[in-house]
Formats: structure tokens, sequence, C-alpha cells
């Protein structure tokens, strides 16, 4: 007796199929659409594609990783990729960090043209405050500086040095906060431990760049992370 | 060797004038790093002659 499938709808009866009849998957998959994909056929996805989602439509509490950056004798690292409207923070993990040149310091710098040019005018200020070997607390910082300067000084014996950096653009007032934390070791036993914030007072920063005072950055990896609004 | 910087995680190479700006920002910081070790080595060589002298005063009226 032929068989007519209903119009419209499903040969099979709801709630049906279970997993045990699906096609066996690869390890570590999930099953979706990538992103791009179009409409189609549900699909194996690997982390890569799950990230992609993730990182187009974020949903609260998470954080999508942006872009990694990564020293190879680098005069900088620069990141292009703000997105002010679906972003309120950037968080920046810099870890591993080697100078070329014996306690170079850690210098940011901000863009409002998308990394076309940074600002070296005096537009920046900070406070630090850091502890040296053994127990001596010293503070500095100012208003009226081309730079943000991260740390004081990062010996190039080690790559344990860390910086992590919160950035804060605030589009409606034209405004850019950096709060940063860093612990970084120079050569001759000065332990800088670094904490302080830095206001940009020219427009909302689209663009950062991190460099050394001078020479290169051997190694280091600066991931980028965006926190939705 | 040329220079390079990573960009969202590309390396991309500096421009040629980007290279020269580079490389006179290099010879500036070394001589504004120079001139700073010379204050401060300056200034710990008066610090010293200081302390020596007021060690030969108190001496001299023996105070030390």
């Amino acid at each position: 007796m032929p068989y007519f499938p209903p119009v419209g709808g499903s040969i099979l009866p709801a709630n049906s199929i279970d997993n045990t009849v699906l096609a066996d998957m690869i390890a570590a998959r999930i099953k979706g659409r990538a992103l791009g994909a179009g409409l189609g056929d549900p699909q194996d996805l690997t982390g890569a594609q799950i990230a992609a989602i993730l990182n187009a439509d974020p949903g609260p509490g998470a954080y999508p990783l942006l872009a990694t950056l990564v020293a190879a004798n680098s005069t900088s690292l620069d990141f292009t990729l703000f997105d002010n409207a679906k972003f309120g923070k950037y968080v920046i993990d810099f870890v591993g960090i080697k100078p070329t040149v014996d306690n170079a310091q850690a210098y940011l710098r901000f863009s409002s043209n998308g990394g076309a040019s940074y600002d070296a005018t005096l537009n920046y200020g900070a406070m630090n405050v850091y502890g040296t070997v053994p127990n001596t607390v010293n503070g500095s910082g100012g208003w009226g500086v081309d730079c943000i300067t991260l740390t004081p000084g990062i010996g190039n014996t080690w790559t344990y040095n860390v910086i992590k950096i919160e950035i804060v653009v605030d589009t409606v007032n034209g405004k850019t906060a950096a709060l940063y934390h860093c612990g970084s070791l120079a050569s001759g036993g000065t332990f800088y431990n670094t904490r302080g914030s830095a206001w940009w007072v020219a427009a909302a920063a689209n663009a950062f760049r991190l460099f050394p005072s001078s020479g290169l950055f051997v190694l280091g990896t600066a991931r980028v992370y965006g926190v939705p609004k | 060797m040329s220079l390079t910087r990573n960009v969202n995680g590309v390396d991309v190479e500096l421009t040629p004038e980007e290279e020269v700006e580079w490389e006179n920002q290099q010879i500036l910081d070394a001589a504004a790093a120079a001139e700073m070790q010379a204050e401060q080595a300056a200034k710990e060589a008066k610090e010293a002659a200081l302390r020596e002298a007021l060690e030969l005063f108190a001496k001299e009226r023996g105070l030390l």
C-alpha cells in the first residue's frame, strides 16, 4: 500500500527521534548552524565556529575574545576592532612580556581614528603606586603626559610579567578611562606592582597601542575581550 | 630585518617612513635616558661630597 507523507509536516511523530538514531558525531562538537552559513541542515560545530557565534551575539555574562595579539620582536601591539555600540568595556590580559631593552617601560596610547594615528600629545594622566624590594612604597604620576606608563620597568630576563588593563569608553561625553594593574620584575630585583588610572580627554577611543619605552617586545601575548553593554 | 607590529593578531611590516620615525624615536629615547642617568650620577656625587664635608666638619669640632 503506498505511503503518502502529510503535506507540510513530518512523516515521523513528534518527540520520536532520540540521540541514538542520529549519526555519530566527532568528539567536542555541538550541533548548530555556523555563523553566515544561511538556512540549512544542522551542522556539527567546532569550538572556533561556536566562538564566532558568541562573538557576534554575546549573551549576558559572555566576554568574547576579540583578538589575540602576539609579540614577536614587535614595535607595538595594536588593537583597532573596537565596537563601542556593542561593548561597554574592553579587558586586556597582557602576559609573558619580555622587552629587548632591559627595564623598558610598557606604554599605552589611544586613537580616535581607528588606528590611523595614536595621540602622542599631553592628553594623558596617570597615577602609579608601586613597591620596591624589600618594603618601600612609592608613588608617582600626574596629568599632562604623552602616554600612560603601565609599569616603570620590565626586566628582560623573565617572561612572567603581567599587565591587566580595563578600558571604558564613554561615547556620550567622548572620554576614555583605563584602569590597570601590573606585576613586573625589573632587573636588579625591584618588583613593580602598579595600580593606576588614566583619562584621555580628547574623544572616545576606538583603538589602542601597547609599546615599550625603548626597543621591541620580544615576547608577550595580549588577549582582548569585550564586555557587552 | 624589517620591523613589524602586530595589528589585531596579524604581523604588519612598518612602512619605510614609519621605520625611520621609529629609529629616530629610539635615538631620542636613548639620549633622554643617558641625560637622566648623568643627572642622577651628578646628584649622587654632589650628595656624597656634601656628606664628606659634613663628616670632616664634625670631626674637626670633635663631634664625631
